[in-house]
Formats: C-alpha cells, structure tokens, sequence
C-alpha cells in the first residue's frame, strides 16, 4: 500500500470513528446476540423458473430492547454479502452475490426491537448463489451480526458495537429440475454524470429492470382466455388481438432484454425541463433530463418508467412512438386506437409502472406482484417491516446517540 | 391523400411543405410547413411532435431518395411532463402560420440525389382537451429537392 493511500485510509477510518463513535476495543469479544433467527421457505419443491424465495425472521427473545445493524442480512432485501451456507448435498454452493464497501452506518442502517419483537425480510437465494443442478439443498444463516452494547454505549458516550454470532437452523429445499444461474444485470455506464446522479441513476435502473421483468411475467402467464378481460392490458393497449398481445409481449422481452442484457449509457448532459430523450438509432444511450430528477423512483411518470419509456423508443427494441403523453390521453389512444397504443411509450411505461395496480386476471387480485410496490413507494425500498416498534424512536435515538448525547436516562429514548 | 381531410367538416385546416430545389450536402435541409385554418374557430394545440418545435422531435417527415428507399428517422425521442402555456400554439381563424424545420441530421440526409418528402398526419392535442383525435394535421402534398456536392 502506498503511502497516500494510507493516509487516506487513516483519515478515513479517524473520521469513522469520531462520526459514529464506534469502539473497536470490544470488537473480538463476542456477546449472545439474543436475537433468534428464523429461516423458511414457502415451498419444500422448487422447479427451474421459480423464485427461490426465502423468509428471514429475527426476534428479539430477551426482555430488553436490541439494537443491530442490519448490513449483510436480508433485512437490507438484497445480497450484499455472502450470509448464508448453502450446500447441495454436502457440497457448498459458491457465493455469487454483491460485496459492498460501505461508509460509516447511518440510523437508519440500525435497526431496534423491542423485547420480544421481530422483524422479517425476503430474498431471492438465487440472487446469491449458484443454484444450478437439481437435488436436495440445506441452508442456514450463518453470520455475526454487530449489535449495539447499551451498557458501554451508556457509560461512554460513543455508540459501541458488539459482533454477535446469529445463526439459525437449517432448512432445506428440493429442487426438481436444473436451472441457470442467475445472469447478473449488466451495471449501467455513465457520462457526465456525479456520485449523487450515478447512485440515483444505479437505483432507478434496477427498479426498471424489476419492472420490466415483472411486466414480461404478467403478460407471459395470463391464460390466453383471460387476456381479453385484463384490465392491465386493455387499459393501456385497448382491445385484445393476438397479434397485438404479442406484439406487446415482444416488446417487453426486448425491453428488458435491453435494460438487463445490454449495455446501457446513461447520460446526465441534458438540462431541458423534459424529463428525458434519445436518438432512435443510438440503442442503449438515454439522455436524462431535468424532469427526471424531480421524479419519484418508482409508480407514475418515474424514473424507473421513463427508462422503460426511453429503452421502448429504440429501433432495435420496440421502435415505438409518442402518439400521445400522458395517462389521460394513453388511455383514450388505447379505446380510440389500439394499433397506436401498442406503439406508443407512455402506454408501455403506464403498463410497467401500473400504478394504481391493475390486475391481469379476474378475481382474486393476488395474481399481481406488482401491487405493493406501485401503490406504496413513499417509504424506504424494502419490504421488511418490523411487527410494532416505531421507527421514529430508532431515528430520535440515533440522531441522539451520534450527537453523544447518550447519557440521558434510557427510558427517556428506549421503551 | 389531399390537404382536404375527411375527418374534418369543411376543409378546416389546410397543410402545405414547400423546399427549396437544391440543398448542399453536409447543410441545413429547411422545409417550410404551412398551417392554414380555415374554420371560424382560434385553435390552440401543444406544439410536441409537431413542426413548430425548433427540432424535429418526432418521426413526422416521410423522406425517402430516389431509389424510393425510405430514409429512417435518427432523431430525438422525448418523455415530457405536463404541458406550460408555452408548449402551446395558436392559429387564429382565416390565419396561416409558417414553420421552417432542419430535417437534414434527423434523416441522415447526407448522400448527393434526388429526395422526396412529406409530412405526416399528426393528430395534436387541443388545448384544454383530454382527447387526442379532436384536430388533424393532415399529410401534405410530397416536395422534391436534390441535394448536390
């Protein structure tokens, strides 16, 4: 290591610490966590197109509150390290996930329970291993967790983290047919783009890609006798032909082709008031504009729609057109002209975004797996909620821990 | 197709492009558009996707060479918002409005011969309107022009 580097990487860690007030002096004592994790999975068999998805319970078993970090659990609704042993028959599965190089946590990286409280999160396990060939898998959560000391934390004035072993029994799943791993989204490029846009950038890309996919699913698997009465389609592509659901339907496996397969560029150059624009014949390069930023990551006109808006336009994907802007006039365009409206890229963009939800099927409305997503995105991107616990008394009691200010009485701040 | 659409009762608009005979390669292709209305009505319509944007910003030129191989359009396509009071255009009644348009880049327009092109029907939205259909830009007759070395 060269000797700038290591002065950054002194600064950095200085700065880590007088931040967050971490002490490193307990770091190799290891506490009982009293978090009991719980793992299950829906189904015992799994076939190759499926979802592996997982359920990940912690709950808080001792009679005092607990306060971890949730970094590399699946609290965090994504892999950001290798968390689990998996094994398929003796054998273990290679860790395909994310590693991530973090800053210093920031409150809402910790998360608090209450004495006998949990909090679940779900995960794909195919997004973090290479889960191929067919047999019989066990898993088990298999990790420290860094927990906050509340009694060091409250004689000192610094926040002091514990690592905690948190491990679960293992649980295990079949597998009836092989499968191909998972294909890694292709990151985007950039140009002309900061930190702050590339991270906003790199947010709304991955949400576009989920619901373009989500939209390719939902027109793959309505039954053809449903397809006429989907008020998904029909809202925004108009009266049901075959031909044109098929035409939709190769659209969207263009679209996220493009969006997931292909090397997108996006470009940060643009300040119209627009939100964003492209050269047809310039395939994978979108320009955002300012618009885009004023807009909200996912549901109508946002910035994971206008990519599918964008990516929609290029000739090598859907070629589509701007017959018309606008949810009001997409859906006059898909009564009036249905032939338009499977040509034109805000009917495409509504169809992915969905919001509010439509359904593709009569009934029961759990066909739809879109509809959490769409109809809520004012909060945080997760679908983990903690069962009770307010989350203001998280934030009110980190803002005060990184202040120093820990000494007030703890029932002050903890319940 | 005439500059007298069906669609609309009594002729009300009218639709004209005009070129010049020659153009050189690597300039500036101007086409001129024309709007005549001819109803007894102000009209008043958003301008996107239509000529009176100063680009083209749409696929709305049909131009194809000699060969009749019909030219792709390379131009911008964009996402908008919601429309502000300058998005909008009016024609006020027996008023016509020229636009000229730069078509040489949004058509690749760059090989020396002979082109042919005409403008598009477009179906612009009134304003105040949430229908799209109500007022037709009908297709105009086809100009000719070379471009030369």
């Amino acid at each position: 290591m060269n000797n700038k580097l290591q002065k950054i990487v002194l600064v950095f860690i200085l700065g880590f610490m007088q931040i967050v007030g971490v002490s490193y002096a307990n770091k190799e004592s290891y506490v009982v966590s009293g978090l009991e994790v719980k793992l299950s999975m829906p189904q015992g068999e799994y076939f190759a197109a499926d979802a592996l998805m997982l359920n990940f319970t912690l709950t808080n078993i001792t009679s005092e509150p607990v306060t971890f970090l949730k970094w590399e659990t699946p609290l965090e609704n994504d892999f950001t390290g290798d968390m689990f042993a998996v094994h398929l028959e003796g054998q273990k599965i290679r860790y395909i996930g994310k590693l991530v190089k973090r800053a210093a946590p920031q409150e809402n990286d910790f998360i608090t329970l209450a004495a006998g409280e949990s909090i679940s999160g779900v995960i794909d396990l195919a997004d973090g291993y290479a889960i191929e060939n067919e047999g019989n898998y066990t898993l088990a959560f298999n990790k420290h967790l860094q927990i906050v000391d509340n009694l060091a934390t409250k004689n000192s004035s610094k926040l002091n983290l514990k690592l905690a072993p948190a491990n679960s029994s293992a649980v295990g799943f079949m597998l009836n047919e092989g499968r191909y791993m998972k294909q890694r989204a292709k990151q985007a490029n950039f140009s002309s783009c900061d930190a702050s846009q590339q991270s906003v950038l790199n947010n709304a890309h991955a949400a576009a890609i989920v619901i373009a996919e989500e939209s390719l699913n939902s027109l793959n698997n309505t039954a053809t006798s449903e397809q006429a009465t989907a008020e998904r389609y029909t809202t925004w592509f108009g009266s049901h032909t075959s031909s044109r659901y098929s035409t939709v339907t190769s659209h969207f496996t263009k679209i996220h082709d493009a969006l997931a397969n292909q090397q997108v560029t996006l470009h940060c150059d643009c300040t119209d008031s627009f939100f964003a624009y492209v050269f047809i014949g310039d395939e994978y390069n979108i320009h955002l504009c300012n618009a885009f930023w004023n807009a909200a990551l996912k549901g109508t006109d946002s910035q994971a729609g206008t990519l599918i808006h964008e990516t929609s336009h290029f000739t090598v994907v859907a070629a589509t057109d701007d017959h018309v802007y606008g949810q009001n006039e997409a859906k006059i365009l898909a009564i009036n002209n249905p032939n338009n409206a499977i040509d034109n890229a805000d009917s495409h963009e509504y169809f992915a975004e969905n919001t509010p939800a439509l359904l593709m099927e009569d009934g029961d409305g759990s066909s739809d797996d879109n509809s959490d997503g769409s109809t809520s995105n004012n909060s945080d991107d997760g679908t983990s909620s903690a069962s009770g616990g307010g989350s203001f008394d998280q934030y009110l009691l980190y803002f005060l821990m990184l202040l120093g200010i820990s000494k007030i009485s703890r029932k002050y701040w903890l319940k | 197709m005439s500059a007298c659409n069906s669609e609309n009762a009594g002729n009300s608009i009218a639709i004209s492009l005009s070129a010049e005979p020659s153009y050189k390669v690597k300039e500036a292709v101007f086409v001129t558009i024309s709007v005549t209305n001819n109803t007894h009505n102000n009209i008043k319509f958003l301008k996107w996707g239509t000529p009176f944007e100063s680009m083209p910003t749409r696929d709305m030129f049909s131009v194809k060479k000699e060969d009749n191989q019909m030219l792709p359009y390379q131009g911008r396509m964009i996402k908008r918002g919601k429309p502000e009071a300058s998005d909008y255009i009016s024609i006020q009644a027996g008023q016509t409005l020229k636009q000229s348009i730069d078509i040489s880049k949004a058509y690749g327009i760059n090989e020396s011969g002979t082109y042919h092109v005409q403008y598009k029907e477009s179906y612009p939205v009134l304003e105040g309107s949430a229908s799209n259909g109500l007022l037709t830009l009908p297709p105009t007759n086809s100009v000719s022009f070379q471009l030369v070395e």
